[in-house]
């Protein structure tokens, strides 16, 4: 086939980077998410600071403080599983100083924007 | 004398009962390998939900995947009708009338804000060769639009969405409350199973098939003029052909338009059936590319269950919905034109996916034979009847369609035999034995060593 049908052809089935369901990511606690909590591709910890206008927030992980930005299509879930609750799809207004979060990293060779971040309910 | 008859008699019948207890070994203990683990908690383990196990959907029986008619064999209690019999569920976690007549299953995979409005009908996928169907240069491909896992999007992370999703006892979804989530362990297991079934590897074609019309059927596939098959279907597998798409593509996603399909069996119910548009939230339009030497005995086909045959499935190629679809129109400016096949090339395509299906079937039942030989019995009764679930689809594959007369006979002598075998032990291991000879002569009537 010609060069043109490869190139395009990949176009249509290869350019997008894949990326996992987030649908049921939601209902799953900070902490559990399979192949993603505990390595380098997320971050937990407790949020030391928001900077709502910047759109980032700080959060102190094992490594220690770690800013991370956050865009439109970074989902924000509330992992409510300890108070026996259904998990909540949140925003960005619902990240708070001192509450245990985790940050999944859009690309974990530069943790430097969230893909999505769970916050624990009150 | 006759009392003495009597106690000489009941002796007798007392020592025999003695023989026998002693003779019945306790089952061995289960393996503790991955594999064996993680079967096990495939078809038995709930996670403390509403009942249904990944075998609830996924049949052994019925090649890992859940036709109609299968369906149409389950008792009222089966797990998989928890949405009938759980009045939690009865509204929003799945639509009865399209699960029995058209073996779809409710997902929401566009989120669960919305539940009454907002969710897909998706066909049940079978679990066979995916070691060889879900890598990609982009990443793993699971479910339907490529994007079933959660996590970190991989097949070992799939079973934790499709606890969260099929699982629960109630639409608040809370872990430790409605169900448990499959631990790092249990993920490793069910994996290990997952990819331990069917195929290990995908063939190399051309087949030296002996069949003239599958033959034919082999050569449309191939060809890139004309079938044009082989370019999204490597090797009738799910990876894309390296000649066209560059080395190490792997498996990839299209819109073909199959969701253009007009007179869609779901749609003519009248039932809410939401546009399922694949791929991310919103989605692209596009959907994975399944290995098709499953196909033949995996209907209905695509993701929406919409066609019933195999014939169709390829005719399908032909019409408007996948001509005008963006994977179509790019094909045609590619090459000049799109798939145009008459009606005897669709029958030629279809009858060497139905051959190179019986050819499957073949393989995995000398597969069951081989493990039913050593294994305990209660294990060996399992094996030897999948052994005969797969013998009959590879008969009803052929017969369907007319194909290798000769061939099915054989199957059929297999079929007795594995019949046979099951239904006694005594002479168990020579019934196998003709079998796997009756099996051998059915597959060298179809292709050539």
């Amino acid at each position: 086939m010609s060069r043109y049908l490869i190139l395009a052809l990949c176009a249509l089935g290869c350019a997008v980077p894949l990326h996992a369901q987030r649908t049921t990511e939601q209902f799953i606690p900070i902490g559990r998410s399979p192949g993603v909590s505990g390595t380098a591709a997320a971050v937990i910890g407790t949020i030391e600071a928001v900077d709502a206008a910047q759109r980032t927030l700080r959060i102190a992980g094992p490594q220690g403080p770690v800013t991370i930005a956050f865009t439109d299509t970074t989902d924000v879930w509330i992992d409510r599983s300890a108070q026996r609750q259904s998990a909540l799809v949140g925003s960005p207004s619902d990240l708070v100083a001192g509450r245990r979060a985790e940050v999944k990293f859009v690309d974990p060779a530069r943790p430097e924007i969230a893909d999505w971040i769970k916050i624990e309910g009150s | 004398m006759a009392s003495r008859f009597r106690i000489s008699f009941v002796a007798v019948v007392l020592q025999l009962v003695l023989l026998a207890v002693a003779c019945r070994r306790p089952p061995p203990p289960p393996p503790d390998d991955p594999i064996s683990r993680g079967e096990r908690l495939f078809f038995e383990e709930t996670f403390d939900g509403n009942g249904r196990t990944c075998g609830s959907c996924h049949r052994a029986e019925d090649n890992f995947t859940l036709s109609p008619a299968f369906i149409a064999s389950l008792p009222p209690d089966d797990p998989l009708f928890i949405a009938e019999t759980n009045p939690d569920l009865a509204q929003g976690f799945e639509n009865p009338r399209l699960m029995r007549e058209f073996g779809m299953i409710l997902e929401n995979l566009d989120g669960f804000a919305d539940l009454p409005n907002v969710f897909t009908m998706r066909g049940i996928p079978h679990t066979l060769a995916q070691g060889s169907s879900v890598a990609s240069a982009a990443g793993p491909r699971t479910g339907w639009s490529g994007d079933g896992a959660p996590g970190d999007g991989t097949l070992r992370s799939f079973a934790t969405g499709a606890v969260i999703q099929h699982f629960t006892r109630t639409f608040a979804r809370v872990p430790g409350q409605d169900f448990r989530l499959p631990t790092e362990e249990e993920l490793d297991d069910l994996e290990a199973f997952m990819l331990s079934l069917g195929r290990q590897q995908d063939l190399a074609l051309p087949l030296p098939l002996r069949g003239t019309v599958a033959a034919r059927g082999q050569q449309i596939f191939i060809d890139p003029t004309l079938g044009k098959c082989n370019a999204c279907h490597s090797n009738a597998g799910a990876n894309a052909d390296p000649a066209v798409f560059g080395p190490g593509a792997g498996n990839l996603s299209f819109n073909t338009g199959v969701e253009n399909l007009p007179d869609q069996p779901a749609d003519l119910t009248g039932e809410l059936v939401p546009p399922d548009d694949g791929f991310g939230v919103p989605g692209n339009g596009e959907f994975n590319t399944p290995p098709v030497v499953e196909a033949a005995d995996t209907g209905p086909f695509f993701h929406n269950n919409s066609i019933e045959t195999i014939e169709g499935a390829v005719a399908f190629y032909n019409g408007a919905a996948f001509n005008e679809s963006p994977a179509g129109i790019l094909l045609r400016n590619a090459t000049g034109s799109g798939i145009v096949l008459d009606g005897t090339q669709v029958v030629a395509v279809a009858a060497f996916l139905r051959v190179i299906n019986a050819l499957e079937n073949i393989r995995q039942t000398l597969a069951y034979l081989d493990e039913s030989g050593t294994a305990h019995p209660d294990r060996a009764a399992r094996q030897l009847r999948l052994a005969a679930e797969e013998t009959n689809d590879a008969i009803e594959v052929l017969a369907g369609a007319g194909l290798h007369p000769a061939g099915v006979r054989h199957l059929g002598v297999a079929k007795d035999a594995i019949d046979n075998a099951a239904a006694s032990t005594g002479r168990r291991t020579v019934r196998i034995d003709d079998a796997v000879a009756a099996l051998e002569q059915a597959r060298a009537d179809l292709v050539s060593t």
